[in-house]
């Protein structure tokens, strides 16, 4: 028996008889609410935690200083070595 | 859902995009509703319940993973939400399904379901689900009414895909001996809930 026949016979099949009912449209747009609060709570308490935020200029800058300090600091490293191996 | 939709709908989540949880709720609302309100067989506890899945995805979506199954996500919050309920009103479910025609409507308005439930077979089926013990009932709802595929149902239920098999066999069996015994199933009072 393959898995799809297995998981519907006649028995499952009687079960899409069921209708589907509504819950009560108050209680349902109270809910929404409160969850479009607690989202815009979340968001506006972290901004800072929302990488797409960020400025384009900032994220673009932030690797240039590190990789240029990086450049000088191995750059000096190794001609401080140099002097030390002819001196 | 699409897949790609909700892979994009779970990054807008995360962001606290409130249309993007619009969608969401527009998709699974009423689904859910029915899912607790037929494994909670009350009207009352479901809403509570449906209330708080919402609340728990606002709190956690900032912390939904990329690939996040919202569908299977919703219906697991909503399961161990009705089994917390269950374990904090000490539900006994066994004693629990002979009282069915007993609850309370909760409202005093004519029920929704009682003006839609009319044909016998639904009638029937209904009760039938009704009488089933908690974890035959959620496996059936959630494959056969749900459509949830035994691997997400399983995923949901906390079981490995072999044991969800064997449970919804054993389910199947029973709701087809429930139907084939409608003198055995629960009388429904007037005015009783009958989802």
């Amino acid at each position: 028996m393959s898995d799809h026949e297995f998981d519907r016979d006649v028995t499952m099949d009687t079960l899409s008889v069921l209708t589907t009912h509504e819950p009560d449209q108050n209680r349902v747009a109270r809910t929404r609410a409160r969850c479009h609060e607690a989202l815009s709570k979340r968001t506006r308490r972290s901004p800072a935690s929302m990488p797409a935020l960020r400025p384009d200029w900032r994220r673009a800058l932030e690797p240039a200083i590190v990789g240029g300090l990086c450049a000088v600091y191995l750059f000096e490293v190794l001609s401080r070595a140099l002097r030390l191996y002819r001196f | 859902m699409d897949r790609d939709i909700e892979t994009a709908l779970v990054a807008r989540l995360r962001a606290g995009d409130p249309d993007a949880f619009d969608v969401v709720h527009d998709a699974y609302h009423a689904r859910l509703y029915n899912f607790l309100a037929r494994l909670s067989r009350r009207r009352d506890v479901a809403e509570d319940l449906l209330a708080e899945t919402w609340l728990r995805l606002v709190a956690h979506a900032g912390r939904l993973q990329d690939d996040t199954r919202l569908g299977p996500w919703l219906y697991t919050v909503a399961r161990n939400l009705f089994y917390g309920y269950c374990r904090s009103r000490a539900l006994d479910d066994a004693s629990a399904a002979g009282l069915i025609g007993l609850w309370p409507t909760g409202t005093p308005r004519p029920s929704p379901f009682e003006e839609t439930a009319v044909r016998e077979l639904e009638r029937r089926v209904e009760r039938a689900l009704a009488a089933l013990p908690a974890p035959a009932r959620e496996v059936l709802l959630l494959v056969g009414v749900e459509g949830l595929t035994p691997a997400e149902a399983a995923a949901v239920c906390g079981l490995s895909p072999t044991a969800l098999r064997q449970r919804l066999s054993r389910a199947r069996a029973m709701l087809s001996q429930k139907l084939d015994s409608p003198a055995a199933l629960p009388v429904a009072a007037p005015g009783a809930v009958t989802i």
